[in-house]
C-alpha cells in the first residue's frame, strides 16, 4: 500500500505527500499524489492513474476525511496523472478539477461533466483552498504542452509534476533525496527524453529559481528540500533536453 | 503481445466479441433479403410473360417481394437492438471495472468510501437491466423473424410446384424457384445461427 505522510504542518495548513508503492504491479509508473488541506478543504494534486485509485483513496483516509476533498489539480492530461478521474467523481460528484485550457476537452474522456472543469489560463492562475492561496506556476512543454505547477507560496513548496522526477530502483524508497548527485542520474534519462523545450525549460528555470522554495515535489521519485532544491534547477538549466536515445 | 481477453474466463466468448458476431449475421441476412427482393421483381416480370399459365406464379412471386421488405425491415429492428446492446454492454463493462478497482480499497477504506461503494452497485445493477432489456428484445424481434422467415420459406417452396404448371415457360420458372429455395435455406441457417449466438 502506499504511505502518507505529512511534508508541511503550519495550523491545519498542510501538504501530506502519498508515496511510492512498493506492492504495486510494476508494469505501472510510480506516482507521488499531494494533497493541500486548509481551512477545512483540500486539494489533491495529480490524483493518478485509474488503477491505483484505492491505494490512494487508502493512504489518505489513513490521515484526513477524504470527503475534505473539493478540487483535483492536474498539472497535464497524462494518464499517470488523472485517469483516476471518474473514480473521484464516484466519491464526490461535485469536484472540481482545475487543469490548463489546453485539455479542457479531452480529459473529460476519462470522466466529468461541463461542471467538472476550470480551465487555467496559459499565465496561470490563483487556486483558494480554505484561506490558503496557491498559484498555478507555468510550466508549459515540459512536457506537455499545456502544463503547469502548483505553489504554495506560504509553504514555500511546489508541485512539479513530471519536472525533477527520478525513475527509482524498486529498492529506494525514501522520501527525500539524500545524496543528490546519486539520485540525479535517475533523473537524467527521463528529463533528456520527456522534456521538449530548450526555451521553456530556461525559462522556467528562472522563474523558478526566485520562488525562495523550500521543497520541489516531482510526480515521480524523490522530493528535493533544501539546498538541493536549487542544484535540481541549476542542473535542469544545464541539461542538454529534447534528445532521443 | 497480450490477447485482449487476457485475464477473463478463457471458456466463455466475451460479450462484445458475440455482438460483433451477430451483427455479421444480420448482415449477411439483410443481403441475402435484398437478393430475394431483386430475384421476385425477376420472376414478375417472367411470370407476366408467361401469362396465363403462370398466374400462382406470379402471385407467390409477389408475396415474396413482401416477404423480403419486410425481412429487410426486421433485420434493422435487430441491428438497432445490437447498437443498443452494445452500449449496455460497454458502460456495464466499465460500472464492473470501477467495482472490481473499489474492491480493492481495504476495509477502513471502504467505510469512509461507502457512498460511492453503493452507488456503484446501483449503477451495475441498472447496467445489468439494460442489458437484459436489450437481450429482450433481440430475442423478441428474432423470434418474429423465424416466424416470418418460415412463411418465407413456404411461399418459396409453393414457387417450385407452379412452376411446373408453367407450360412452355416452366423450365425458366422452376429455375428461378430452386433459386429461391436456395436463397430461403440461407437465411434460415444465419437465422438458426443467430438464435445460438444471442442465447450465448
Ligand atoms: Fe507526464
Ligand atoms: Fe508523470
Amino acid at each position: 500500500m502506499k504511505r502518507a505522510e505529512t511534508i508541511f504542518e503550519q495550523g491545519d495548513h498542510r501538504w501530506i505527500a502519498v508515496t511510492r508503492d512498493p506492492e504495486r504491479p510494476h508494469h505501472l509508473i510510480d506516482t507521488n499524489e499531494y494533497l493541500i488541506a486548509s481551512g477545512g478543504h483540500a486539494l489533491l494534486c495529480d490524483p493518478g492513474g485509474l488503477e491505483i485509485f484505492p491505494a490512494v483513496f487508502a493512504a489518505i483516509n489513513e490521515q484526513l476525511d477524504p470527503s475534505g476533498i473539493d478540487a483535483l489539480f492536474a498539472s497535464h492530461q497524462d494518464p499517470d496523472i488523472i485517469s483516476s478521474l471518474a473514480l473521484w467523481l464516484e466519491f464526490k460528484p461535485d469536484m472540481r478539477c482545475y487543469t490548463s485550457w489546453l485539455w479542457c476537452g479531452f480529459i473529460p474522456h476519462f470522466g466529468g461533466d461541463e461542471q467538472t472543469f476550470v480551465p487555467i489560463a496559459d499565465d496561470g492562475m490563483t487556486i483558494k483552498v480554505g484561506p490558503t492561496e496557491l498559484r498555478a506556476h507555468p510550466a508549459h512543454y515540459l512536457h506537455s504542452s499545456g502544463n503547469l505547477h502548483l505553489h504554495d507560496p506560504e509553504a514555500k513548496l511546489l508541485f512539479s509534476g513530471d519536472v525533477g522526477a527520478a525513475l527509482l530502483p524498486n529498492d529506494e524508497s525514501a522520501l527525500f533525496v539524500t545524496d543528490f548527485d546519486r539520485h540525479i542520474r535517475h533523473a537524467e534519462g527521463f528529463h533528456k527524453r520527456w522534456m521538449g523545450s530548450e526555451p521553456a525549460k530556461r525559462d522556467w528555470c528562472e522563474r523558478t529559481a526566485k520562488l525562495g522554495l523550500d521543497m520541489l515535489c516531482p510526480q515521480h521519485g524523490a522530493i528535493y528540500q533544501g539546498a538541493d532544491v536549487e542544484r535540481f534547477i541549476n542542473w535542469f538549466a544545464e541539461l542538454e533536453i529534447g534528445r532521443v536515445g | 503481445m497480450i490477447p485482449a481477453h487476457a485475464g477473463s474466463k478463457p471458456t466463455k466468448e466475451s460479450a462484445l466479441r458475440t455482438i460483433v458476431r451477430i451483427n455479421e449475421q444480420i448482415k449477411a441476412v439483410i443481403g441475402d433479403a435484398f437478393r430475394v427482393r431483386m430475384m421476385s421483381l425477376n420472376a414478375l416480370i417472367l411470370a407476366k410473360r408467361a401469362g396465363q399459365s403462370a398466374v400462382g406464379f406470379g402471385v407467390l412471386s409477389n408475396e415474396l417481394r413482401g416477404f423480403a421488405s419486410e425481412l429487410q425491415g426486421a433485420m434493422q429492428g435487430l441491428q438497432e437492438s445490437t447498437t443498443g446492446l452494445l452500449q449496455a454492454v460497454t458502460l456495464n463493462a466499465r460500472a464492473a471495472l470501477s467495482g472490481r478497482i473499489l474492491e480493492r480499497l481495504p476495509e477502513r477504506a471502504q467505510r469512509r468510501a461507502g457512498g460511492m461503494l453503493a452507488r456503484n452497485r446501483h449503477r451495475l445493477d441498472d447496467r445489468h437491466a439494460e442489458v437484459v432489456h436489450w437481450r429482450g428484445r433481440l430475442a423478441s424481434i428474432l423470434e418474429e423473424v423465424v416466424r416470418t422467415v418460415e412463411l418465407g420459406n413456404v411461399l418459396a417452396r409453393s414457387t417450385r410446384i407452379e412452376a411446373v404448371y408453367g407450360g412452355a415457360h416452366a423450365p425458366a420458372l422452376t429455375q428461378v424457384a430452386v433459386e429461391f429455395d436456395a436463397a430461403i435455406t440461407h437465411i434460415r441457417q444465419a437465422i438458426e445461427h443467430l438464435r445460438h449466438l444471442q442465447r450465448l
